[in-house]
């Protein structure tokens, strides 16, 4: 028996060295290794490569985009190119994949400037692009950093309160009002770090893009604050569509204008306010991937993506915000009126969320994970 | 010899990876190569974090309850599996495996339809009668977190106590029976103390994956039922901080450790008990 | 009593899950509207689901494999045979199943991205061998255990080398544990979820897809659908493996307290 221990202990012993021999070359190739993890900065140089055979687009976006009618005439233009889509839920899981080296060749973010300032897309050639001119210019601005542009703008749509206006006695009239103990235990809120510091900071009266420390802190004490209203936090608006409809949630806060459409369509009083801060828009671009080969095909579809037609379609299909003014004319009166969509005033008078950048990526997120921590 | 594919395979996948992360903790940034510098920043971020170790200690709570109540559920279960059940047994155990071998995603949603204030509870409870409106508190919190978990794991729990309690040898009944002891009695005095490694196992088997759980808060646990999982789950996918990540997952490892200690001397020394009295 | 009430509470999600893919109605909700077969088509005209149904089930399968390979080797050695380290591997074979799985994805996911790979269906298979290990180690390791080595002794008695024992004696009396073990790898690995949605790359696997649709549109009863397949699939594969495994079980099973000593203390090395 005590021979039999030693000589397992040995044995243990000499495993436990393997072991660690191991994880030494293992270390040693992973680090000496090309990390894979990042695509070359040269691509800032306007790689506009056009070496590939042209037969296939990747894209990497957002469910339900690849609807046929929203790239307008591309299926019957280009019968012999095949798309590959590979989807999203959010905008960070696009970010990832595309910073783990992902080999697509169109990427469509909301997370905009983030992707250009890490050498993840490249500039945009806009002069072949058909439809830019009829892209508004609050738009284009959004997308172009030091003077070159880097997407072209396909959908843009709000983000604001939908209010239960049959469970609730007051009726909220600003981001404010959300904290209100009233709705209490009723309130959900987008699991989104970037919204929930957006809106604190403006309830609080600071720029989101540029916080001191001791700001942030107020911003988080001020979230912190919130949760006893919060039900949960929502991060599909399918499961808030439910929630709404059973009455279970009366105020979504950062809701889209889908909710809105599928509340009206089951005859849920509910009303999309304005808050008296503003409302926040989104605004989703198409972006051309710097390791494309396939550059001037890509910048093909995403004029195709802008056309009329196509824009049209998706203005009628999701009440989203359309990129073309073109469209307008023909997008479905129900909806135009629904979303005010028809005066070009009205995307004067929102603000988009700040663009997205590496900073203020870490900052929310830091935040936002210990508010949900507390208890 | 034959333990070297199994071995190296593990020790390629599942070993070294943990020691992988041990090391990207120390990591300046998931990404981009200049970020490859030896930090103690996240290790000091997590710790400073009194929020986050809080949600910790209040997750290892959390998943004591839902093993708890497992074990108790489950443990009536075993007992017929392996007392009452004779030529059906192994029927009667598949019945109790199958819904456990299905999509586990696909149960969590089942119960958020269940619960949910215009679910299947409460459309029951009003259709019987007991209540008019509904009870809207069943979902999103921690208890819609502890009920959910509890029917996923059931019948795994059940699998531990039902293998322990079939290792007891029956004529220890008999002789207590003989000697003139009650049912309660042969069950307070040898049938539990036997089984006890086997609930130790259940409850282990059950607790430490519990402590990791984010698929089922994230979607019925609301604010209020937020469990550490989340957070480390939040932080690799929406933080795409790696480094704090793997800080984080270290911390639930070696908290687990610490845990696991308290059930294995048990264990051990009703090993002994089991041995004298057999 | 209490069995039966339990057993069917189990089963009622699941039963839940089924009748609301056949309600005629796009919310997933009460009151029932209606019946309808409409999102099983709708489920089988969707390409991109049909593309996570194919890449899951060949992972499964393909994990399966591997997994059971690798679990019976493990369960022979640490069954039947003393050698250093067998505590070790012991541990690191059952340790899989009882670390939680957002940290063996995690780790997974660091490990492999800083070794330069890829993520993609390869990765997500890596996963999922790990985490059925385990359960083939089990599951084939209680077969090994009942088996009876006289027969191996018998055979190479009678002139067999010992290659030709394990593969025309060995092999076919483990048979029906070996295919149990596969068939529960298989369930598992297909319906695996928490490892896959880190380690998941550009091809959609299934369970990972129907979260992701869930989220994003109006496909609730769709999903219900292919729940509802899914779940009557994975019952009748369950059942089979343990068909077969039930009926050729020798050995500790039969009545409880008939198991021999040496065994249970395997059985027990093999579960903790």
């Amino acid at each position: 028996m005590h021979a039999h221990s030693t000589r397992s202990t040995l044995g243990r012993l000499l495993i436990t060295l393997g072991c660690v021999i191991t994880v030494l070359l293992v270390l040693a190739v992973a680090g000496c290794g090309d990390d894979a993890s990042t695509v070359t900065t040269a691509a800032q140089e306007g790689l506009q490569d056009n070496s590939g055979d042209g037969k296939s687009l990747t894209l990497l976006d957002w469910g339900g985009y690849d609807t046929p009618e929203f790239r307008g005439d591309w299926d019957t233009e280009h019968p012999d190119v095949k798309l590959n889509w590979v989807f999203a839920n959010e905008d960070s899981e696009m970010y990832a994949k595309m910073q783990s080296g992902f080999q697509n060749d169109l990427v469509r973010p909301v997370w905009t400037k983030i992707y250009a300032d890490q050498g993840l897309v490249q500039p945009i050639d806009t002069s072949k692009i058909t439809n830019w001119g009829s892209i508004p210019k609050k738009m284009t601005d959004h997308v172009t950093y030091d003077g070159k542009v880097y997407f072209v703008p396909t959908a843009w749509g709000l983000s604001s309160i939908l209010v239960r206006t049959d469970k609730v006695t007051t009726m909220p009239k600003s981001w404010a009002d959300l904290w209100n103990p009233e709705y209490k235990g009723h309130v959900s809120i987008f699991d989104s770090g970037e919204l929930g510091f957006v809106v604190a900071a403006k309830v609080l009266g600071f720029d989101p893009t540029n916080t001191t420390e001791d700001q942030r802190a107020q911003i988080k004490q001020k979230l912190l604050e919130l949760k006893p209203n919060l039900k949960n936090y929502w991060s599909d608006s399918v499961a808030l569509d439910q929630e709404i409809a059973a009455g279970d949630v009366w105020i979504a806060a950062g809701a889209w204008t889908t909710s809105l459409i599928s509340a009206s369509t089951n005859n849920i009083p509910v009303e999309y306010i304005t808050p008296t801060e503003g409302v926040f828009a989104w605004m989703g671009g198409l972006g051309v991937s710097s390791t494309t080969k396939n550059y001037d095909l890509a910048l093909e579809f995403i004029d195709s993506y802008v056309s009329t037609k196509a824009q049209a379609a998706v203005g009628n299909a999701w009440g989203l915000g359309v990129a073309n003014n073109d469209a307008l004319p023909l997008l479905d009166p129900a909806t135009v009126t629904l979303l005010k969509l028809d005066a070009m005033g009205t995307l004067d008078s929102l603000e988009f969320l700040p663009p997205v950048t590496d900073d203020l990526r870490t900052a929310y997120t830091e935040i936002w994970t210990e508010v949900k921590a507390a208890q | 010899m034959l333990v070297t594919p199994p071995g190296a395979a593990l020790l390629m996948f599942f070993v070294l990876p943990l020691i992988a992360m041990l090391l990207f903790s120390f990591r300046e940034g998931t990404f981009s190569p200049e970020r490859e510098m030896f930090t103690l920043r996240h290790v000091v971020h997590f710790l400073e974090g009194r929020d986050v170790q809080r949600l910790l200690w209040e997750s290892a709570l959390t998943s004591a309850v839902i093993s708890t109540i497992a074990v108790t559920l489950a443990y009536p279960l075993a007992y017929y599996l392996a007392f009452g059940a004779r030529e059906r047994r192994n029927i009667l155990l598949l019945l109790v495996l199958l819904p456990a071998m299905t999509s586990y995603l696909l149960r969590v949603m089942a119960w958020k339809i269940i619960l949910g204030s215009e679910g299947l509870l409460n459309t029951f409870l009003i259709w019987t009668g007991v209540t008019a409106e509904g009870f809207t508190g069943l979902l999103h919190n921690r208890n819609a977190v502890i009920v959910t978990l509890v029917y996923v794991w059931v019948p795994f729990a059940a699998l531990p106590i039902f293998a322990s309690l079939m290792r007891i040898d029956t004529r220890l009944f008999e002789g207590a029976a003989d000697l003139g002891a009650r049912p309660w009695e042969t069950f307070g005095l040898i049938t539990l103390p036997l089984s006890l490694p086997g609930i130790a196992g259940a409850f282990l088997f059950v607790f430490v994956p519990t402590l990791g759980e984010w698929v089922t808060p994230m979607l019925v646990g609301g604010t209020e039922g937020v469990m550490f999982g989340n957070i480390i789950q939040d932080t690799f996918t929406r933080g795409l901080n790696w480094p704090l990540g793997s800080v984080m997952s270290l911390a639930m490892i070696s908290l687990t450790v610490v845990l696991l200690g308290v059930p294995v001397v048990v264990y051990r020394s009703f090993r002994k008990v089991r041995t004298r009295v057999a | 009593m209490y069995f039966w009430l339990i057993a069917v509470l189990l089963y009622v999600p699941l039963l839940l899950l089924m009748v609301l893919s056949v309600n005629d109605s796009i919310t997933l909700g009460f009151p029932l509207k209606g019946f309808t077969l409409r999102w099983y088509q709708a489920a089988l005209d969707n390409p991109i689901m049909l593309d996570a149904l194919r890449n899951s089930l060949l992972l499964a399968v393909v994990s399966a494999f591997v997994a059971t390979i690798l679990g019976s080797l493990a369960a022979m050695a640490i069954v039947r045979f003393r050698f250093p380290g067998r505590t070790f591997l012991a541990a690191v074979t059952g340790a899989p199943l009882v670390i939680p799985f957002v940290i063996v994805g995690a780790a997974l996911l660091v490990a492999l991205r800083w070794a330069g790979f890829e993520l993609s269906l390869w990765t997500v298979g890596v996963g999922q061998v790990v985490l059925c290990i385990p359960l083939a180690a089990i599951i084939v390791g209680s077969g090994v255990v009942g088996f009876d080595q006289a027969l191996e002794e018998a055979s190479m008695d009678l002139g067999a080398t010992y290659a030709q024992t394990q593969l025309l004696v060995t092999l076919p009396i483990l048979a029906p544990v070996l295919i149990a073990s596969f068939i529960t790898c298989v369930v598992s690995a297909f319906n695996e979820f928490a490892i896959s949605v880190f380690l998941v790359g550009i091809e959609p696997v299934l369970p990972v897809y129907l979260y992701s649709q869930l989220r994003n549109t109006t496909s609730g009863p769709l999903i219900m659908a292919v729940a509802s397949a899914v779940i009557l699939t994975s019952f009748a594969l369950v059942l089979v493996a343990w068909a077969l495994q039930g009926g050729t079980r020798r050995g500790g099973r039969a009545t409880p307290g008939s198991a021999k000593p040496a065994s249970t203390k395997e059985l027990d090395a093999t579960l903790s």
